[in-house]
């Protein structure tokens, strides 16, 4: 495998030296047939030039992955996705962000173990769109991105369910112990409460059994979406701890965002109050005596 | 046996209890999910949320019962300021700062004309019309976090909201701790406690 993944970076280093020349017409020639304007979906043969060209991926050019059978053209087109293998390019210690944690953690998580070695990181992750959540232009967008995947699967229509409406609906009905569920939805990815908590993984989903029904893992001061979603937040917005600037943030997270200053003040006050409340007792308790 | 006035009406006392406990409910929930904290003992959220937001309904409509009661009973008049009540405002205080511990006379004894003292006309007024509803509003629109606009100015909608509602309830819950301790300035510690209770005080001469 290491051998394989330091010939994957010879190659890429090849490619990366002579992309003006040789990678940016080959890629011309290939957006001549599968240039498309819609999402990136998977399994589609039409490829949004533009959303590819913000991805990491794209300064590798096509054939680095697509590489048998497509570098002629006619090219036969039969090369199954399952041959790409990520593996290649994202294992061992010199690899560009080396990935060998995660991939154990897919071996270990449910996916792998229901499905075989047949999960495939293009399960989940669109190659030709995949963008690092600290390059999402918001952390909203990081979440829809990331649960869209989770609902590709998961809200498609199962045997006995009539449409994905229906699957959709049998999804929600496993998460109303959750209140506003949709709101969660939009505000957390799934694999926030879908790997265990406070740890930086989010690729060891387990079974919906062994999910976090516990609301003070992320509704509290160490709220586990600091070590997950929120870790990839720039530094300088947190520096006060989780989104304590509530103000410069985008969110309210109750237990978890908090505005020291208001809550010390607070507290304060409130001290100052029972205080006055206590010598203005003792006083007249004080001068009650005397008078008697 | 000491003349006593009958100042608080069956109704009064009841929207009061029922207030008291309710805000009570309130606070410490309230409090024990902002917070929350999986290290130390807390009320579990589940049933925190649970209990906020049911005594949060059933004090909205004591609200809406004590407005409705003070609007069709003469109870509503107590909480009209008049210029007679910015004017006493400086002799309430100096006895609340002074008088008390002299066991001078209270400046504005209970009457029926006149239930509240000038401070506790205005402080009341504070709570009953501005800061309750406010508490209850914010609270109503916590309800419904997918309508709260994304954005309000350069801050987030949900933080505006549940900002200003977390700071009502804190200057409620300072008022309500002011409040109780001021309940044992009458002329017996306990006079005003049990006042509330059973409807009758003290005349005073």
């Amino acid at each position: 495998m290491k051998v394989m993944a330091n010939k994957s970076l010879v190659a890429m280093a090849l490619i990366s030296a002579a992309w003006p020349v040789t990678a940016r017409a080959q890629e011309a020639a290939c957006f001549d047939c599968h240039a498309g304007n819609g999402p990136n979906q998977r399994g589609s043969h039409e490829i949004n030039q533009a959303k590819f060209a913000e991805t990491p991926h794209a300064a590798l050019g096509c054939t680095l992955c697509h590489s048998e059978g497509y570098a002629a053209f006619p090219h036969s087109a039969k090369e199954p996705a399952s041959r790409i293998d990520c593996t290649q390019c994202h294992t061992g210690p010199d690899a560009p962000k080396a990935m060998g944690r995660i991939f154990h953690e897919v071996e270990a998580s449910v996916h792998a173990r229901k499905t075989g070695q047949g999960f495939a990181c293009t399960a989940c992750h669109n190659p030709h769109d995949f963008l690092p959540v600290s390059r999402m232009p918001s952390v909203a967008e990081a979440i829809r991105v990331a649960n869209d995947a989770c609902l590709a699967c998961h809200a498609k229509a199962k045997e006995g369910q009539a449409t994905a409406a229906d699957a959709g609906t049998a999804l929600a009905a496993k998460h109303t112990w959750i209140p506003n569920w949709r709101k969660h939805a939009e505000s957390a990815r799934c694999v926030e409460c879908h790997t265990p908590g406070r740890e930086d993984t989010v690729h060891y989903v387990m079974s919906a059994r062994s999910a976090q029904r516990d609301c003070v893992e992320c509704h509290s001061r160490d709220s586990l979406l600091v070590s997950k979603l929120y870790r990839h937040v720039a530094q300088e917005q947190r520096k006060a701890g989780f989104l304590n600037a509530v103000i410069v943030n985008d969110t309210y997270l109750i237990g978890a965002t908090k505005n020291d200053l208001l809550d010390s003040l607070s507290v304060r006050l409130f001290g100052i109050a029972l205080s006055l409340i206590g010598l203005h007792a003792a006083a007249r308790i004080v001068m009650r005596m005397r008078r008697s | 046996m000491q003349e006593r006035i009958y100042l608080y009406p069956g109704w009064v006392r009841l929207w009061h209890a029922i207030n008291a406990i309710l805000f009570i409910v309130l606070a410490v929930t309230g409090t024990s999910m902002h917070f929350a904290d999986a290290k130390s003992a807390q009320l579990d959220f589940r049933t925190a949320r649970a209990w906020h937001n049911a005594a949060g309904i059933a004090l909205t409509v004591n609200l809406i019962a004590f407005a409705a009661g003070n609007a069709v009973t003469a109870n509503g008049r107590h909480y009209r300021p008049s210029v007679d009540t910015f004017r006493g405002i400086p002799r309430q205080v100096k006895y609340y700062l002074l008088g008390v511990f002299q066991g001078a006379p209270h400046p504005f004894p209970h009457s029926e004309a006149r239930k509240f003292n000038p401070l506790q006309q205005l402080s009341y007024l504070a709570v009953m019309y501005l800061l309750l509803p406010g508490l209850a509003v914010t609270g109503w629109v916590l309800f419904f976090p997918d309508r709260i606009p994304e954005r309000i100015g350069e801050f987030s909608g949900l933080s505006v909201w549940a900002m200003s509602h977390s700071v009502i309830g804190y200057l409620l819950s300072l008022f309500a701790v002011v409040h109780v301790y001021l309940g044992s300035t009458g002329t017996s510690v306990g006079e005003l406690y049990w006042g509330i209770l059973s409807g009758y005080v003290p005349k005073k001469h």
